[in-house]
């Protein structure tokens, strides 16, 4: 593109895009964007294009359409300008239509030009082309200032409703203006003909093209979605960044407190843990509802529970029964082994489920029948053989406990 | 059997918060004791020092853990490298064991328990983690694919042995409570060991592959 030295506060060279201009424009901004970028008056860009339309055979036309499709907006122009400065003007349309006309008819009466029958069919799709495109331009801008906004651009686009009617009119006239040129040149027979081998020409085109062309539209959706997800993880680091500050400012306000430390950190660990390294349990599997439990538990008793686990299973009535189970068993050693560490192991597996809940901690006479316990043990018990499962509670004084529970497999 | 204060233990991590916390616990007990903050100065160090333990971290920049395994690959025959990370998940766990650690501890361990995995280590036995115990009864689940290849299976007794270790217990509890002795407990697990290392079940080459060792 064009280099200038920058005219700005710095010395680098200065790499600059030539954009369609939004403000001062007339129709599509090119002769202000491009009178712009080069550095001449605008109103002289305009007369160049227009002389070299009327004198060069359409080739000032060309070269503006031309101009209107590569150069692309400026997007920080888009979202700053207000719509209301930069609608395009229709008088001034108007006013070059009638300019353009008067010349020609002027040239053609000199005998410099020879008016032929193709220039209404010309000048429509020129008009039909100008209103489709003014249309595109618009949603593009819509979609980029609802960006700027953070709203989704469907939104924005979708409600304006954007000129329907520009797209109807204008594609209506340029399929006019391409019949009328047709008719004009060969006759109706002959175009016909032409339409039916066109038709035959795309149809053939489509079958061949379109594996490729269904890729790639499933390569954009992919992108699409793949930008989704990052943009959700993003968010989602942000909300992890903000509760860790949190921890870490509560830790310090709170550091004569170690019991208090300690759950905040092991808490705020399981979380930050959960979400670089957590594996794929959904919301309704045994495994996960075990973690879920596991971390109320730790949660309410300030203990620490590592729960280990092996194949998972979508929870029933059944299950329920044992994780109820299971977090009387945390609870019980969370409050009466005297340690402050719990180990869980759960074991899916094809002939049914174990649960282990083990702790190093004072223990007890299981043989004997200590009136306390027997409550307690008797309420798991009871409830695992209700499921259909069993409980079986092992300790030795100053030895540990560890509860096993058994689910099998359904009966069919 | 050696003990831990005949040991030259080597810690490498990138944490220096982690590297003087293991130094204040480690160092009066050991024999001696260096460290290294990197992949490249930890490979350096194993090849100096020559230590009997290293002590390894996964996460660390220019491939972390795993890069060190397989550049010390030599060293693999007089060295025990035993994996030390936060991150429990399954492919670094797996990753770290196939590349050659024999054991994996999290940095949450406390001083006993990581002086008896390093001891254990030193003396050719694998240590396991309930974790690592649970990730490998994930990973030898059901029948293999190919036809009966001895390493891709458990026997019964290692499963019941990687069971135990899953629920907590000791080699100690664990040789009491299946009526066998503590050595041949030791001799079941780096049995598992060897085929967590060698094994080509698919759970264990994906979770490998997801760290590039395939």
């Amino acid at each position: 593109m064009f280099r200038r030295h920058g005219s700005r506060n710095n010395d680098a060279m200065e790499y600059r895009k030539a954009y369609r201009a939004l403000e001062g424009r007339k129709i599509a901004g090119v002769a202000a964007g491009l009178a712009r970028h080069i550095g001449l008056d605008v109103t002289l860009v305009r007369v160049l294009f227009l002389a070299a339309t009327v004198f060069g055979s359409g080739a000032g036309l060309l070269a503006y359409l031309a101009f209107w499709a590569l150069l692309p907006m400026d997007p920080d122009e888009a979202a700053t300008t207000d719509d209301a400065d930069t609608i395009a003007d229709p008088g001034w349309i108007i006013l070059i239509g009638v300019i353009a006309a008067c010349a020609l008819l002027a040239l053609a009466a000199l005998g410099f030009t020879s008016l032929s029958s193709y220039l209404w069919p010309v000048a429509l799709a020129v008009i039909g082309v100008a209103l489709v495109w003014l249309r595109a331009d618009e949603l593009q801008r819509a979609a980029w200032r609802a960006d700027a906004a953070g709203v989704a651009r469907e939104a924005v686009t979708d409600a304006a409703g954007y000129s329907r009617w520009r797209l109807v009119v204008g594609s209506a006239a340029v399929l006019l203006a391409v019949i009328g040129f047709a008719l004009s040149s060969v006759g109706l027979s002959t175009m016909l003909q032409g339409l039916a081998t066109t038709l035959l020409l795309l149809v053939g085109l489509g079958l061949v093209a379109y594996p490729w062309l269904h890729q790639q539209w499933q390569e954009l959706a992919d992108e699409r979605a793949t930008h989704i997800r990052a943009e959700e993880r993003a968010e989602m680091a942000a909300r992890i960044h903000d509760s860790v500050l949190q921890t870490l400012t509560l830790v310090q306000k709170h550091a004569d407190d170690p019991q208090r430390v300690l759950q905040l950190a092991r808490s705020e660990e399981r979380e930050l843990r959960d979400w670089l390294y957590g594996a794929g349990a959904t919301g309704t599997s045994f495994t996960a509802a075990v973690q879920h439990t596991a971390h109320e538990v730790e949660a309410r008793h300030g203990v620490t529970i590592d729960v280990v686990s092996v194949g998972d299973v979508d929870v029933d009535s059944r299950i329920e029964a044992l994780l109820a189970a299971t977090q009387e068993a945390m609870v019980n050693a969370a409050k009466h082994s005297g340690v402050a560490s719990v180990q869980v192991f759960a074991e899916v597996e094809p002939e049914g489920i174990s649960v282990f809940v083990r702790d190093r901690g004072r223990g007890f006479d299981s043989n004997g029948i200590a009136a306390d316990r027997a409550g307690v043990r008797e309420s798991i018990e009871g409830r695992m053989k209700r499921a259909g499962g069993t409980a079986l509670v092992r300790s030795r004084l100053g030895d540990g406990t560890e509860v096993e529970l058994t689910l099998p497999k359904a009966e069919s | 059997m050696r003990q831990a204060k005949d040991l030259k233990v080597a810690v490498i991590d990138d944490h220096a918060m982690v590297r003087s916390g293991v130094r204040a616990e480690l160092q009066e007990l050991v024999g001696e004791f260096r460290d290294a903050d990197g992949v490249a100065s930890g490979i350096r160090l194993v090849r100096s020092f020559e230590p009997d333990v290293v002590l390894l971290d996964i996460h660390m920049p220019d491939g972390g853990g795993v890069a060190v395994l397989r550049e010390c690959q030599e060293s693999l025959a007089n060295t025990a490298f035993l994996a030390l990370s936060v991150s429990d998940a399954a492919d670094d766990v797996i990753a770290a064991v196939r590349a050659g650690a024999r054991g994996y501890v999290t940095k949450s361990i406390n001083g006993p328990e990581l002086l008896d995995a390093i001891e254990r280590v030193a003396n050719g036995d694998a240590a396991f983690s309930p974790r690592l115990a649970g990730f490998v009864l994930d990973a030898f689940v059901g029948a293999p694919a190919e036809a009966d290849e001895e390493l891709d299976r458990l026997t019964a007794r290692e499963k019941d042995v990687m069971r135990l270790l899953a629920r907590g217990y000791t080699y100690k509890e664990i040789a009491a409570e299946l009526f066998l002795s503590v050595k041949t407990i030791e001799t079941h697990a780096s049995a598992v060991l060897r085929k967590l290392q060698l094994s080509n079940r698919r759970e264990l080459s994906r979770w490998a592959s997801h760290r590039n060792l395939g």
